[in-house]
This record gives C-alpha cells, structure tokens and sequence, in this order.
C-alpha cells in the first residue's frame, strides 16, 4: 500500500496519521508533514500508525527529527503501531523517548 | 546439506526508482518467506534487513554512477533461508561500521547514522559480508 502522511491540527496538538510502508523513499513527504505541523507549535505531537504497515530506519530518522524540530518538550505519541513496526522502535531504544500507546485515548491524549 | 532451492534475480538500483526496487523487494522476501514457512516476525525482520542494505547500495554505493544492478539470490534448505544481494558499487562492509551505542540517549541527542545497519545486521541469525573482485555479497541468514 503506498505511503500517505495526513495532518490534522487540534486545539494544542498536532496529528500525523500515517500509513501504507515507510520506506527511505517516501520518509521525506513524512518529514514535510513534520515541519508542517512544528511550525503551529503545537504541544503534543501525536503519530496514529494503526495502518502504517512497515517502518523503515528512514522512519525512525524523521522520529528523531521531530524530537530536534518540537523541542524536547514537546511529547511525542506513538498510537496503534503494529508489532512489526514497534520491534524497530523497541530495538533501538526510541520508546524510551516517545510515549507508546497500544489505541488512540482521547481523554489522554486531548487533555493538554 | 544439498540445497532444495536456489535461484536468482536482479533488481535495478537508481535512486529514481527507490521507491518501486524497495518495494519490488519487500515483495520478493514475502514470497520466499511464505515459500519456507517462516514466522511472520521473522519474515518482518527479514524484510527490514534487506531493504535496509538494499536502500544503502543504492543511495550510496551507486550514488557516484547513478544507477547499477542488485542480484538476488536466494536458497531454502531444510534448516536455513540465505538471501543474498550482490553489488558493484563502491566497497562497502556493514560489520565494521561503527554500532550506534546510545540506545539510552534522549532521542533528541541521538546520532542517526547507522541505525539501519544495525537493525539489518541484528534482525537476522546470521549476517555475512565479502568483497569478491569487483562484488559487495551481503548475505542474510534465518533459521526455518
């Protein structure tokens, strides 16, 4: 399934839902959607990955991005990953920095 | 052990068709992996680690040319499943680049070089490099 990055600004948040495969090939039409949503200086950046079916480092180098381009203040959600893209995430340590969750948790997630 | 299959494909490598070799590719390991039965993580595994390697000979090792070749070669025994991909591009070895070590670091300090091969190189059973004349082999290893 071919890659897609869709922006949604809310009061306060900024949410990328992306999907299809994250490859080195399309990781920078997901960085675009990145600087996109940094420049609303949003407090919470929240990634829905529920349909994302693969992951590639390049991936995890836009991950990386964000933190660089939000500030390390700004918290990072991961929503709905499938197994196959949390391992990448896991393997590398990068759950130690964003926040992990397994659906999308309004209340927890809004409530900033 | 005598091979019960082995055979070969080539795959073209030009970063203007990135997107279409690495799919290409993923594609090709799904069907070897469901070929030999493997589990899924380890097909997902072996996907990561050869797109990984893939993605590098051809954003960099063919980077001064343009365009090359990828060879495929696969081979299903009764307890392995070795893909291999051979390159002309510029020598590279994967297992003596430097392992990013900073696994603990907050992400917003963290280098990015190297994740790739480290995943590749740690998503399979065995991982193995030669230069043979003027060939890069990466070869990738999972037990069945």
């Amino acid at each position: 399934m071919a890659f897609q990055a869709n922006l949604e600004l809310l009061p306060n948040i900024a949410k990328i839902t992306i999907s299809g495969e994250l490859d080195a090939s399309v990781a920078p039409a997901f960085r675009e959607r990145i600087e996109e949503a940094a420049e609303a200086s949003p407090k919470r950046l929240v990634l829905v990955m529920n349909d994302l079916e693969y992951m590639s480092s390049a991936g995890l180098r836009v991950l990386v991005f964000a933190k660089q381009k939000m500030g390390a203040g700004i918290d990072i959600y991961v929503v709905g990953a499938q197994p196959q893209v949390v391992e990448p995430i896991r393997q590398t340590g990068f759950h130690h920095s964003v926040v992990m969750l397994d659906s999308y948790d309004a209340e927890r997630i809004e409530n900033v | 052990m005598a091979d019960y299959e082995t055979n070969s494909l080539v795959f073209p490598a030009s970063k203007e068709y990135l997107g279409e070799t690495l799919s290409q590719l993923r594609q090709y390991v799904t069907e070897v992996a469901e070929r030999a039965g493997l589990e899924k993580a380890t097909m997902h595994r072996l996907r990561l680690a050869i797109d990984e390697i893939a993605t590098n000979i051809i954003v960099y090792g063919y980077a001064d040319r343009g365009e090359g070749e990828i060879r495929v070669t696969t081979s299903i025994d009764d307890e392995f499943v070795t893909i291999s991909l051979e390159d002309t591009g510029i020598p590279f070895d994967p297992t003596q680049r430097e392992m990013p070590d900073n696994f603990d670091d907050p992400l917003e300090e963290r280098e990015i070089g190297g994740l790739g091969i480290y995943l590749a190189i740690n998503g399979v059973d065995d991982f193995r490099y030669e230069r043979v004349g003027e060939c890069n082999r990466n070869h990738f290893t999972v037990r069945r």
